[in-house]
């Protein structure tokens, strides 16, 4: 699945902008500043070491290397990396996890017998 | 895409590079991303989507042509080269493109308008003061 079409550019909330409410889309985010609300992609999300996200997050890719709180659903990869919190959460079909991560939460892994059954 | 300033003097806002980069501490949402809303901040914002809501920025606003904006917009410096209905108050000045259609209010120190722009609406021309344009903040979401 190709969302991204060759001239569309990675969307970026910046270190000092804030979104309270929701986003959806198809487009890949990168988030150095501050979301509080719902985040609903058909793409991928990349929260930086300053990006802090409250909010429940549904996206193909997800990259936390800062910090989230809420419930994180990546359809296909989620990746928290040494620097990353998650407080909350998550399911996923595959998890890539650093040492020094923090998270608090449930896990929950998206087998292709359950996906089957969500769609 | 073309920078709405296109060869515009040099004083002009650029949000964007010309090569299509950012400059660091740019937001930008591009044209497939929907915001239903508050967005804050001190940082130059480029929006192609779809907003709804309120923006209160401390910065530059560019709204490209794709875009789209249902709400209240404040910012220091604002370029229009999309769709708007609402209030919008520039501080510093406010440029409205050739394929700008605006439904609303404006409020604006400086006020430039290209050939082609429409506007529909109540113009105000002054000093603006953010205290009497400030937003009131969206009734809070009851959080998941």
């Amino acid at each position: 699945m190709n969302t991204i079409t060759s001239n569309s550019k990675k969307s970026i909330i910046s270190r000092n902008a804030k979104i309270e409410g929701e986003i959806k889309g198809s487009e890949d985010i990168v988030v150095e500043g501050s979301i509080k609300g719902t985040i609903q992609l058909n793409g991928d999300v990349l929260v930086e070491n300053s990006g802090v996200v409250e909010a429940n997050v549904e996206a193909n890719n997800i990259v936390i290397k800062g910090k989230v709180i809420g419930t994180v659903t990546a359809r296909e990869m989620l990746a928290i990396e040494s620097s990353g919190k998650l407080f909350g959460d998550f399911s996923s079909s595959s998890v890539n996890i650093k040492e020094g991560a923090l998270i608090e939460g449930h896990s929950h892994m998206i087998t292709s017998a359950n996906k089957a059954e969500s769609h | 895409m073309v920078s709405l300033w296109g060869k515009e003097k040099k004083d002009n806002p650029t949000v964007m590079r010309k090569n299509g980069h950012f400059k660091d501490g740019c937001t930008y949402l591009g044209k497939d991303l929907n915001v239903k809303g508050i967005i804050l901040g001190n940082d130059d914002l480029r929006i192609d989507g779809f907003v709804e809501g309120k923006l209160d920025l401390d910065g530059e606003l560019e709204v490209g042509q794709t875009a789209s904006i249902e709400g209240d917009i404040i910012a220091r410096v604002i370029a229009v080269g999309g769709k708007i209905n609402g209030r919008i108050s520039a501080m510093d000045k406010l440029r409205l493109e050739n394929t700008a259609r605006i439904k609303g209010t404006i409020n604006t120190a400086s006020l430039s308008v290209a050939e082609g722009a429409l506007f529909n609406g109540e113009m105000k021309m002054g000093p603006v003061k953010r205290e009497a344009i400030k937003p009131n903040p969206l009734p809070h979401k009851t959080n998941p």
